[in-house]
């Protein structure tokens, strides 16, 4: 059997009624594109489907913000190496909206982050420096401490101070 | 003028899912303006889901970067799927979804290399084409797909970590640092691969076992600072009394 399981101790179906709409706003938001994000909505609840076993079915929210975060960087960072596709427009509007960085700054920011970083950094970065989250509700919304938190910054502005003065 | 309410807080206060300090807070700073904000989130949430009834019309498991196994389905078969029958798996390319962890194939691992370390926890590294499982030294180039597996051998938590040749740090397993620890019995393959990027030199990946759960935290921090280490290609991590560490070099 593909899965293994005959257990179900989730119902997926009634997490999606819940979240569903939640996660859907969230995709639209970073992809501007209904079908991509209603596409990216589902692949969240695919994992969500898939991982039934270890999830429980309250206080979710925190937990499908950063997975639709994160695939739907996969998809921006997917559009990236397909010339032909907008994406730079898009990583733009995501940068355009920072209110910690200049708008160049912050898009350098991002688009090295989608290249260089370990996802869950990017997704850090994404938080605070798009979504306005401070620190510290970043810090909640990972699970992370705040000093987790200003590490994985820190060392990600260094990685792209790094790269710049190898441009 | 106080900075804008990020939107996810304000999701997370009509999911009722914020702690009561950061919800008050949310609430003042709305004002006049929380009936107005909540009023809309149910209204799209009423659109959304006429618009969309189903969490799938499509089921779909990522797997392997590069590639996707399809499940295609109906949202019937959706829900079949809960039951545990069996799908029609069609392949096909698309992009990485290095977050699909949990998604896991269940293809059989090659054999050669949990035999050569039967005993001890041992990590493996395969080109997705091949059977036959990278060792300590071996070339690898940007761009290379790489595959991770590993035998617990008894072990019953554990982290995949690695490190590169630029001063990266990258968590493999689990995904995230607050993720789940827990090894799988026996000989396991990752649910993704990934693209080796064009860091310079090497990279080298550790695989760090334990009877008791594990902060994979701790384990990334570890090898971050081993990556400001005079010897990154040599030295072990510095980890806790007690957790056991394997690593496997590969040179670019």
């Amino acid at each position: 059997m593909l899965f293994g399981k005959a257990r179900v101790t989730l119902d997926v179906e009634e997490i999606y009624r819940r979240y569903g709409p939640f996660v859907m706003r969230r995709c639209q938001q970073m992809l501007q594109d209904e079908a991509q994000a209603r596409e990216a909505t589902q692949d969240v609840f695919v994992q969500v489907l898939r991982r039934q076993d270890t999830l429980h079915d309250q206080g979710l929210g925190g937990l499908l913000y950063r997975m639709a975060t994160n695939l739907c960087m996969n998809r921006l960072r997917s559009r990236r190496r397909r010339p032909h596709e907008p994406a730079g427009a898009l990583l733009d509007r995501i940068a355009d909206s920072t209110s910690e960085s200049s708008r160049s700054e912050a898009r350098d920011l991002l688009d090295r982050a989608l290249e260089h970083a370990p996802d869950s950094t990017a997704v850090i970065a994404v938080l605070h420096l798009h979504d306005g989250l401070t620190l510290e509700q970043t810090a909640k919304l990972v699970g992370m401490s705040v000093s987790g938190i200003r590490h994985r910054l820190r060392a990600l502005k260094a990685t792209l101070e790094e790269l710049r003065t190898h441009v | 003028m106080s900075d804008p309410i990020p939107r996810v807080l304000i999701e997370l206060l009509a999911l009722g899912e914020l702690d009561p300090e950061e919800a008050q807070r949310v609430r003042l700073q709305l004002g006049d303006d929380l009936e107005r904000e909540l009023q809309a989130i149910a209204r799209s949430n009423a659109e959304l889901l006429a618009r969309y009834p189903h969490a799938s019309d499509r089921t779909v498991a990522p797997t392997r970067r590069g590639k996707v196994f399809y499940l295609v389905t109906s949202v019937a078969v959706a829900a079949t799927l809960l039951a545990g029958v069996g799908i029609v798996r069609l392949l096909r390319e698309a992009p990485p979804s290095p977050l699909d962890s949990g998604l896991a194939l269940r293809d059989e691992l090659p054999q050669t290399g949990a035999i050569r370390h039967k005993g001890q926890p041992v990590l493996l590294v395969f080109r997705p084409e091949s059977r036959d499982p990278l060792r300590d030294g071996d070339r690898v180039e940007a761009g290379q797909l790489l595959q991770l597996s590993y035998n617990a051998a008894g072990a019953s938590h554990g982290v995949i970590v690695s490190i590169d040749g630029r001063g990266n740090a990258t968590l493999h397993l689990p995904a995230t640092p607050e993720g789940d620890t827990t090894l799988q019995s026996g000989e396991h393959r990752l649910d993704h691969a990934f693209e080796l990027d064009d860091a310079p030199r090497f990279e080298r990946f550790f695989f760090v076992t334990a009877n008791a759960d594990l902060d994979a935290g701790k384990v990334y921090e570890a090898a971050t600072q081993l990556t400001h280490e005079p010897e990154p290609t040599a030295s072990a991590l510095g980890l806790p009394e007690g957790w056991k560490q394997t690593s496997l070099l590969l040179l670019k």
